[in-house]
């Protein structure tokens, strides 16, 4: 099989869970192992742009070892986060995706006003945070969601996004 | 039993000082971490081990930025005498009546039909350290109980909701650099 050869010289670099960071920075053997994930990651190489909401859910449940409650929350995310990417502004649509010290998923952006997090606790419970800046003169927010069962998860992403 | 290594400045050695057990209004807290990790805080912050230097007094300065680079624990972190590693600066912008700084949190549940209510706090203390004497800690109470390594998952490990709370309040002190209990923009909780 032929290899992959992908050019990053002129992909824009963010970070976080850019795949193409993931397969430029490592070793040729971690590289490989990046790209058997990727090829089994639905949508993630055959996506018009590298940084497409569905990608960074994809790569996220296959490299952050969600726990299945959290993979269930992702999915759902992911499902919500693609809706909005049709109706909103692509250059705000810009988030990360990782893993915090105590097992949380937390999906997180930087705006000119602070830092936005949606929390995945390994209990499938949710919380979300936006931290003003000092000299943003806007509201911190914390919300916690115990059941999410009947959750609107398109609700929380268009406030994510709006903060 | 005194300091022995030997690029910790004389001035930060303990030498038999007490704690200063009070904190002063627009003193400065120094707390190393990664560059990187301050864009996002809560990604990295546990409750358990959570350091600082103190500034000190206004009128007898205990520390500077760069000491909280000094590495006071060789074998926990390798032989250089400092880390590489940012430094943020957190100024205590407001304090209890007596100086001091804690913040509770309770949150009452439903849980079998009866209330089930938990505290968790964040108790700032001048805990010195024989090659570190401006060494502070945030201590963190669960039900009045301190946090370790050891009991952390048992305690607020099992309750999502004031470990994300708690953790929060440290990510905002990060993000303002500002060491405040109530936050000017404060938005009630839903």
């Amino acid at each position: 099989m032929s290899e992959i050869i992908i050019d990053t010289n002129n992909i824009k670099q963010d970070k976080g869970l850019n795949k193409y960071n993931l397969l430029q920075s490592q070793s040729d053997d971690i590289r490989h192992q990046y790209n058997e994930v990727f090829e089994l990651v639905q949508g993630s190489l055959t996506t018009v742009t590298d940084n497409d909401a569905q990608s960074k859910f994809n790569v996220a449940i296959s490299i952050l070892e969600p726990t299945a409650h959290q993979t269930e929350t992702l999915i759902r995310f992911r499902d919500s986060f693609k809706n909005i990417e049709a109706q909103i502004d692509p250059e705000r649509l810009r988030f990360e995706v990782d893993k915090a010290a105590d097992n949380e998923i937390c999906i997180y952006r930087k705006s000119i006003n602070g830092v936005t997090n949606i929390i995945i606790n390994d209990d499938g419970s949710i919380a979300f945070s936006f931290i003003a800046y000092k000299d943003a003169n806007k509201n911190d927010v914390f919300d916690f969601y115990d059941n999410c069962d009947q959750f609107d998860y398109e609700s929380l992403v268009f406030k994510f996004f709006s903060l | 039993m005194p300091c022995h290594l030997p690029y910790i400045p004389q001035r930060l050695h303990c030498n038999g000082r007490p704690d200063i057990n009070q904190f002063y209004l627009h003193e400065y807290l120094f707390r190393r971490c990664l560059e990187k990790d301050k864009e996002n805080p809560f990604l990295t912050i546990s409750l358990v081990d959570v350091s600082v230097n103190r500034s000190g007094p206004p009128d007898n300065i205990l520390s500077v930025p760069g000491d909280v680079l000094f590495n006071t624990s060789p074998g926990k972190y390798g032989d250089t005498e400092r880390l590489n590693m940012a430094v943020t600066p957190l100024q205590i912008t407001e304090l209890t009546e007596n100086n001091n700084y804690i913040k509770r949190q309770t949150i009452v549940k439903e849980l079998k039909n009866q209330p089930n209510e938990h505290t968790c706090s964040i108790n700032l203390r001048h805990k010195k350290e024989e090659c570190m004497y401006p060494h502070c800690a945030f201590e963190i109470y669960y039900d009045d109980i301190e946090l370790t390594f050891e009991n952390h998952d048992d305690l607020i490990g099992r309750n999502k909701h004031l470990r994300t709370w708690c953790k929060n309040e440290l990510a905002k002190m990060i993000i303002k650099e500002e060491v405040r209990i109530t936050w000017s923009f404060d938005e009630p909780e839903s």
